[in-house]
């Protein structure tokens, strides 16, 4: 049985839509609908898709926060409804990248709360949240006050925090978001080092090239139903994107461009094909479709 | 629970004394509303000295109670800005986590109280007379125990509102006042026995009444109509915690985030 | 100042029906005052003093307006970084802050004017409950000097992060100093002084002559205008303070 699992999962949400100063509907929105889902221990699957499409109530759901109306979802064999107490002890939880802290506390102080909240000592929770701070190189800043910090330092303060229980589980809610490339850069180096550590992930983010770059699954997700899902190059063969060899030629004094799916011995094949057709070969390579474009024509737009 | 007070209040201090200005502004400005209300009061033609002793207790009663009210009300702030869900995601419970961020907003009150005890000073050169210390000690835990059930409740109904300062300031003043701070015993027999039917005044007015040594009923009836008034009011407490917590797990939100 | 009517009208309109409820706090208190004072003086009442307080009561609804609202919304629109848009439009900020603090004037003012002036009708009659409403009036037209002191002190709020310390020394300095609870003269001589220094007390002062006494007293007029200094400095103090904010580009990372 895998670390993690889900299966049936279903979630409606039924929320008041404002229509004036005096009028409102229901407004009914079915956020999963039947989600299976599983994770094997210490590997990272990566939830996209668009907007609304149900990551964040997936993430919700393991870390507790929201009931499934149907469905099941277990987290290193203990049910995230019936056991929730002792799921809260396994899983890391990172929610948003810039919010959750106390403003005017500093780094190092809303380490130690958060240390506490799990249960820790004041002592103990005080080595740890050094030590994190350490590990995610805000030891700089640990006293200034958070609402001082930049985003990108914001969101390792939120990296630190998920990890503050020691987690076996690592729930990451497009921890990058907003964040300059190489504050982002700094956050996906501690996610791989983390996966390094054997902990369980679950991550999601829009930013395709990066979860191309930390996954090893991908779920794509959309209203509700994940459609797809696999490693990142078996995601896109799914998808129908393979690999395309490509060669650049000159034939009869002519520029001209070949291409054919498939990846080396494709290649190998159109090379040969130019080379006996008497073409002098300028470039050979294949081109792999970034996971970006397949998800992109899978979802409908240009 | 026993982790979860000093926990809350080692952040109840801290969030308090920063910025320091906010926090020197807080004292400054408490002790000189107090001095307002008692010249306000005074100004009827009452003696200050006997005004000052004689609304001494029901002050600090405000004071603690207002902390804890205000404290409460912040908690929209921390649903907003995501603190809520990471408590949710913690293993802490819900209610003993807002009943003990409630007792330490009243034991953040301190200063407040020592400023008091200062202008008492200042004023009757002499601190405020205990008339029966043991049924004061009771009467106190009664009362922030009482209170920092009821606030910790409210913390849930003000969660949900987008601007809670209007039902704060509702709160903040209608259980001290029907709680009895200013104290029944004061006024006409006819005036006082309206308070018999307030259940709060068993949770509030006894640190009054064993200050001054007047009751409105017998000390120990009083005393154990307060104890039972805290049970009910526990009992209560768990309930709409778990019921918060119920609604938050189905909706996804705790108010107006 | 008219995008500056549209912003606070649309921003506020839910907040104005809870602005209204305060109104209710203003018998409230001055009933709470009473009752306190009744049983501290033994028994004995004076209704001269609740309606003092009651008026009083509705001067320290539109001082707090003038002051506490004025700081507030300075903050709102910084820390929401909609001052550095104001600043970059062709408007002024100041018109936008004087535009939501008049509509907040004649929401709280109102409100609180209309319940005093009704409790007045009942205990002295029409004509005492319609001179409380003229004395809001001329209140409401003669509050500027706490506006200007708002927006002097607006100046440190960059430092301070936080409109609520600034606030809070402003108001109950109104309270305090203001002579609205209670008659400055029962002040020690050397507090009188500087209540003196300060716009409350004239102003509140004249005022409770329209609504409670039925007399303007003309004498006031002088040092009434002379308390506009207040706003003058405000403004200057106002422009300074754009002006550093221009030169250090610091809007709203506060």
């Amino acid at each position: 049985m895998s670390f993690v699992v889900g299966s049936g999962l279903r979630k409606r949400f039924v929320t008041r839509e404002r229509l004036g100063l005096f009028k409102s509907r229901a407004k009914i929105v079915d956020a999963l609908n039947g989600v299976d889902i599983s994770i094997d221990r210490g590997r990272l699957l990566s939830l996209v898709g668009p907007n609304g499409a149900g990551k964040t109530t997936l993430v919700r759901i393991f870390a507790t926060l929201l009931l499934p109306d149907e469905g099941k979802a277990y987290v290193g064999g203990l049910d995230v409804v019936g056991d929730a107490d002792r799921v809260r002890r396994l899983v890391g939880l990172m929610l948003y990248p810039d919010k959750g802290f106390f403003g005017r506390l500093s780094g190092l102080e809303n380490l130690i709360y958060y240390g506490m909240l799990y249960g820790l000592g004041r002592r103990e929770a005080h080595r740890r949240a050094e030590e994190l701070l350490k590990s995610v190189d805000l030891w700089e800043a640990r006293h200034s006050p958070f609402e001082e910090y930049s985003m990108g330092m914001k969101a390792r303060l939120g990296l630190a925090k998920a990890l503050i229980n020691n987690p076996e589980f690592l729930l990451l809610d497009e921890p990058t978001v907003g964040i300059d490339p190489v504050g982002a850069r700094k956050v996906r180096e501690l996610i791989r080092g983390l996966k390094r550590e054997g902990i369980t992930i679950l991550f999601t983010s829009h930013n395709l090239y990066e979860v191309e770059e930390l996954s090893d699954e991908v779920a794509l997700i959309v209203g509700g139903r994940i459609v797809a899902r696999g490693p990142p190059d078996a995601l896109k063969q799914k998808l129908g994107f393979e690999p395309v060899a490509v060669v650049r030629a000159v034939c009869s004094g002519e520029e001209r461009t070949l291409s054919k799916n498939g990846d080396g011995r494709a290649l190998a094949a159109l090379v040969r094909e130019a080379v006996e057709a008497g073409c002098e070969v300028l470039e050979a390579y294949v081109r792999e479709p970034p996971l970006e474009e397949a998800v992109v024509k899978t979802l409908g737009g240009s | 629970m026993s982790g979860d007070i000093p926990r809350e209040l080692w952040l109840a201090v801290r969030l308090r004394l920063r910025p320091l200005p906010l926090f020197l502004a807080g004292i400054a400005s408490t002790a000189m509303w107090l001095v307002v209300v008692l010249l306000a009061v005074a100004w009827y033609g009452g003696n200050v000295a006997y005004t000052v002793r004689f609304l001494f207790w029901g002050a600090v009663v405000f004071l603690v109670f207002s902390e804890q009210t205000w404290g409460a009300a912040a908690f929209g702030d921390l649903a907003r800005n995501g603190v809520m869900d990471y408590v949710a995601a913690s293993p802490t419970r819900l209610h003993s986590y807002l009943l003990a961020a409630s007792l330490a907003s009243s034991l953040a009150a301190t200063p407040g109280v020592f400023i008091l005890l200062g202008i008492y000073y200042l004023i009757q050169g002499e601190l405020p007379p205990l008339a029966q210390p043991a049924y004061f000690v009771a009467g106190l835990a009664i009362f922030l125990t009482a209170t920092a059930l009821i606030t910790s409740s409210f913390t849930l109904v003000f969660i949900r509102l987008r601007n809670p300062s209007l039902a704060a300031n509702a709160v903040q003043w209608a259980i001290p006042l029907s709680g009895g701070m200013i104290p029944p015993t004061a006024m006409p027999p006819e005036a006082a026995k309206a308070f018999l039917f307030s259940p709060f005044q068993y949770g509030v007015a006894p640190v009054v009444y064993s200050a001054t040594g007047s009751w409105l009923v017998d000390p120990p009836l009083a005393l154990a109509a307060g104890a039972a008034v805290v049970a009910v009011l526990y009992v209560l407490s768990v309930r709409v915690a778990e019921s918060a917590v119920e609604g938050y797990k189905t909706a996804g939100k705790w108010g107006v985030e | 100042m008219r995008a500056g009517f549209y912003l606070a009208l649309r921003l506020n309109l839910r907040q104005y029906g809870a602005l209204l409820l305060v109104s209710v706090l203003v018998p409230f208190f001055a009933a709470l005052f009473y009752l306190a004072g009744w049983t501290a003086a033994g028994g004995r009442s004076d209704l001269d003093k609740f309606l003092y307080q009651l008026v009083g009561m509705v001067l320290l609804i539109m001082a707090q307006t003038a002051s506490s609202n004025v700081l507030w919304h300075i903050g709102a629109l910084t820390s929401g970084g909609q001052l550095e848009y104001l600043a970059a439009s062709p408007s002024s900020p100041l018109a936008v802050l004087l535009a939501f603090y008049l509509l907040d004037l004649a929401v709280a003012g109102l409100g609180a004017a209309a319940i005093a002036a009704a409790i007045i009708a009942a205990l002295r009659g029409a004509l005492f409950a319609l001179a409380t409403l003229l004395a809001t009036a001329i209140a409401s037209a003669t509050s500027l000097p706490i506006v200007g002191l708002a927006l002097a002190l607006a100046y440190f709020l960059p430092s301070l992060r936080n409109p609520s310390p600034l606030s809070m020394i402003l108001n109950v300095a109104v309270v305090f100093f203001g002579g609205v609870l209670y008659p400055v003269g029962i002040l020690p001589a050397s507090l009188q002084a500087l209540s003196r220094l300060l716009p409350f007390a004239t102003w509140a002062e004249f005022a409770r002559s329209v609504g409670l006494g039925l007399q303007a007293p003309l004498r006031e007029l002088g040092p009434l205008a002379g308390y506009l200094a207040y706003f003058a400095l405000g403004v200057a103090v106002w422009g300074v303070l754009m002006r550093s904010l221009r030169r250090s580009g610091l809007y709203h990372v506060w």
